[in-house]
């Protein structure tokens, strides 16, 4: 889910428009799925604007449109729809990374790829950078948890790199990938806590040649990731 | 202790670990050498004052902008040593930006261990996160040898 707060259109509503005044007989499904989405964005845009410790239910209900009652008929409170908001942008993030995953047949070209696309992204909407990437260390033991869980999902995509490595090689540490997923993450949060987000895509081939690096050797990696162009 | 008291005992956290980083990593010529040294000596401090080690590097976002600037403060210093050191190696080629990488990768392990709450695990990791600092500058052949070192070959006065 993107930060675009939702704006007003009487007319036809789009998925996030507010509904129109009074009876409108719009269908009970869409109703919830509008609002929902309605708070799930404002809670993004709102968290991109103050942080999770400065957020409030009054900040997000206003910048969605609704009323707290209505708020409180979709979240139990504000962790849940933060999470609610992590998922649906981690859902986004991770469309944009299949695709780009999709279009290249090569694993040294597809971790490339997904990089690029995914710096690309967050550069795009530096509230949902972070909400993503720097918010989760901020806000309690349940979202960081959401958060490394994803970062765990990443981990067999990037193991499949030990098949580059030919039998007779020796085999990585066990941390490798987990460690690797680490420190990019570590690399990419700490430009978008510094309000470097627009700058995100300079780091690409820099974080492709690292990410390479443990599979290929460090000659391949570099040469791969000089093929990377800086994204602006 | 409030936040406010964290914060104010901060800097004297910072300047006794850094004055401890520097001491020990002193008697190295080598980059990777301190590198290795520093690693060990963070994570035997961890170890000892663990509660403090997770207040620096899993807790200082949520004490707020004060804790988020002096915790980016702490890692552009420890990235500036890594630099200076990269520059004083011999033979070493000219630094490039990639110290931000290493520092990532001890940080990434650091905060893995104390947001787990396992300070005493960082040790057994310490191996792995040399390799993957290394293995850009040394090759990863050459990065593979950090996993037979132990803490006597790598700590202070190794």
């Amino acid at each position: 889910m993107s930060s675009k707060v939702p704006s007003e259109n009487t007319e036809y509503p789009d998925e996030l428009a507010r509904l129109p005044r009074g009876r409108h007989g719009l269908p009970a499904g869409f109703v919830e799925r509008n609002q929902r989405e309605r708070l799930i964005a404002a809670m993004t845009a709102v968290i991109g604007a103050e942080g999770y410790s400065e957020a409030t239910i009054t900040a997000t209900t206003e910048a969605a449109g609704v009323s707290s009652r209505t708020f409180y008929k979709y979240f139990a409170g504000l962790e849940e729809c933060f999470l609610a908001a992590f998922d649906a942008a981690l859902e986004e993030l991770t469309v944009v990374v299949r695709s780009a995953f999709g279009q290249e047949r090569e694993w040294p070209e597809q971790v490339a790829a997904v990089l690029g696309a995914a710096l690309a992204h967050l550069a795009g909407d530096p509230a949902v950078a972070r909400l993503l990437l720097v918010e989760p260390f901020v806000a309690g033991p349940v979202i960081a948890e959401r958060y490394k869980t994803a970062l765990e999902q990443a981990v067999p995509y990037m193991a499949r790199g030990r098949e580059l490595r030919g039998e007779e090689a020796s085999p990585l540490p066990d941390s490798t990938e987990r460690g690797l997923l680490g420190a990019i993450s570590s690399l990419v949060s700490r430009s978008v806590r510094a309000g470097d987000t627009a700058r995100l895509g300079e780091l690409a081939p820099t974080l492709v040649q690292f990410a390479l690096t443990p599979y290929l050797g460090p000659a391949e990696a570099a040469a791969r990731s000089g093929r990377v162009a800086a994204i602006s | 202790m409030s936040p406010a008291d964290l914060l104010a005992e901060w800097p004297r956290w910072e300047d006794d670990y850094l004055r401890r980083i520097d001491r020990v990593t002193a008697g190295h010529a080598d980059w990777a050498d301190r590198l290795r040294v520093a690693a060990w000596e963070s994570a035997r401090l961890v170890r000892l004052r663990s509660r403090i080690a997770k207040i620096v590097i899993v807790e200082a976002p949520s004490l707020g902008r004060p804790g988020q600037e002096r915790q980016l403060l702490l890692i552009e210093h420890l990235t500036a040593r890594i630099d200076a050191w990269r520059r004083d190696s011999p033979g070493e080629e000219e630094v490039p930006i990639s110290s931000r990488w290493i520092l990532g990768v001890f940080f990434a392990g650091f905060y893995r261990c104390l947001a787990a709450d396992k300070p005493e695990a960082i040790e057994a990791d310490i191996p792995g996160m040399m390799f993957l600092a290394l293995s850009p500058y040394r090759g990863v052949e050459v990065a593979l040898a950090e996993l037979d070192r132990s803490a006597e070959q790598g700590g202070e006065g190794s």
